[in-house]
């Protein structure tokens, strides 16, 4: 683990319980943890399923990165969801999108389920990048 | 709202180049003419992406725009993708904050609007792959006269015209039959000879 400062520590562990909270919210009842981790798997984040289990209880040692918290609603389809705002609020992480704009995010998302699984691995992860205002880096994509 | 990086000014050009685009060469220097046409305006183009089903996907957000070509594609295939990429930037309203158009085999269930503006993109496709535009309508790929309620004699050629512009638009999105008939020959040199005759001077375009 990462050497951390005291004062991040000490902010981690007076959030972390709200945060559990919203992950779980974003991921809702209809999709398992394991069905997760293996998308955000295939995304490029390095997640197994114990992690999200260990997240979603408020066990998580390293604080959630902004890339991880939106990967997480990408997976989840849970971008214009409350629980996302309430998670980027409570971490401090900012997107220059307005709620309208995240639903269709979440819109657009919902249209790329009908895709076959690599076409919506890989223009998921087109829009991983477009969200965060990332430029796509070379040879990533033939993993999808 | 966000607004997407793809503007208005960037649809002209390439309505401006399209025009203008040599026919000849292969289908894969047809394709790289395409492709190169639209990296000159600023258009992500990737052409090692593994769709399985998709061929092509035009992804446009605030953060640019990108043409996603299947790596599976023949270089003719490809050549069809891009026509089609072209001709979906052109004819299509790509909505901010993120919007994407996808070409190809998709499961998607489209509305009666997304299957119209299909078939607009299908017919503009189909006349850039052949080299003839003029095989399509013009308000696709060109600047003509608008309807208005004009009096003057020259006006109100113009404004017919625009009228009978509006016409084909319409019908060409709606009717197979219309489109089929569009594109033969000598249905489009005789349209274009009605253009002559209602516009024999047209204003030149900055």
């Amino acid at each position: 683990m990462p050497e951390r400062d005291e004062v991040q520590a000490d902010r981690w562990d007076a959030i972390r319980g709200r945060v559990a909270e919203g992950l779980r919210g974003m991921r809702g009842r209809g999709r398992s943890q394991a069905q997760l981790a293996w998308e955000l798997d295939e995304l490029g984040f390095h997640i197994s399923q114990s992690m999200v289990s260990r997240y979603e209880q408020g066990l998580g040692e390293v604080p959630l990165s902004l890339e991880r918290i939106v990967g997480w609603a990408i997976c989840c389809d849970a971008l214009s969801s409350e629980h996302l705002t309430e998670l980027l609020d409570i971490a401090g992480y900012r997107l220059p999108f307005t709620a309208g704009d995240m639903k269709q995010f979440d819109a657009l998302l919902k249209r790329f389920r009908s895709l076959s699984r690599p076409d919506q691995i890989s223009l998921r992860r087109r829009m991983l990048w477009h969200l965060l205002g990332v430029p796509p880096r070379d040879g990533r994509e033939r993993r999808a | 709202m966000t607004r997407l990086a793809l503007g208005e000014d960037v649809r002209r050009q390439l309505r401006d180049r399209v025009r203008f685009l040599p026919k000849h060469g292969s289908a894969y220097v047809r394709a790289q003419r395409l492709r190169s046409l639209l990296e000159e305006l600023g258009i992500r183009c990737d052409e090692r992406i593994d769709l399985q089903d998709a061929d092509a996907v035009l992804l446009a957000s605030a953060h640019g725009t990108e043409a996603i070509i299947a790596a599976r594609l023949s270089d003719e295939e490809r050549h069809t993708a891009y026509t089609r990429v072209v001709a979906r930037l052109l004819v299509s309203d790509m909505r901010a904050p993120i919007d994407a158009r996808i070409e190809g085999q998709h499961g998607i269930r489209l509305s009666t609007r997304e299957r119209e503006e299909d078939r607009l993109v299908e017919g503009l496709a189909l006349a850039l792959a052949s080299g003839r535009l003029e095989a399509a309508p013009r308000p696709l790929y060109d600047d003509v006269p608008k309807l208005t309620f004009a009096f003057t004699p020259r006006s109100a050629a113009r404004s017919t015209l625009g009228g009978l512009h509006r016409w084909s638009v319409l019908w060409y999105k709606r009717s197979d039959f219309y489109r089929r008939l569009r594109a033969r020959r000598r249905v489009s040199e005789a349209i274009g000879r009605i253009c002559v005759a209602l516009d024999p001077n047209p204003p030149l375009v900055a």
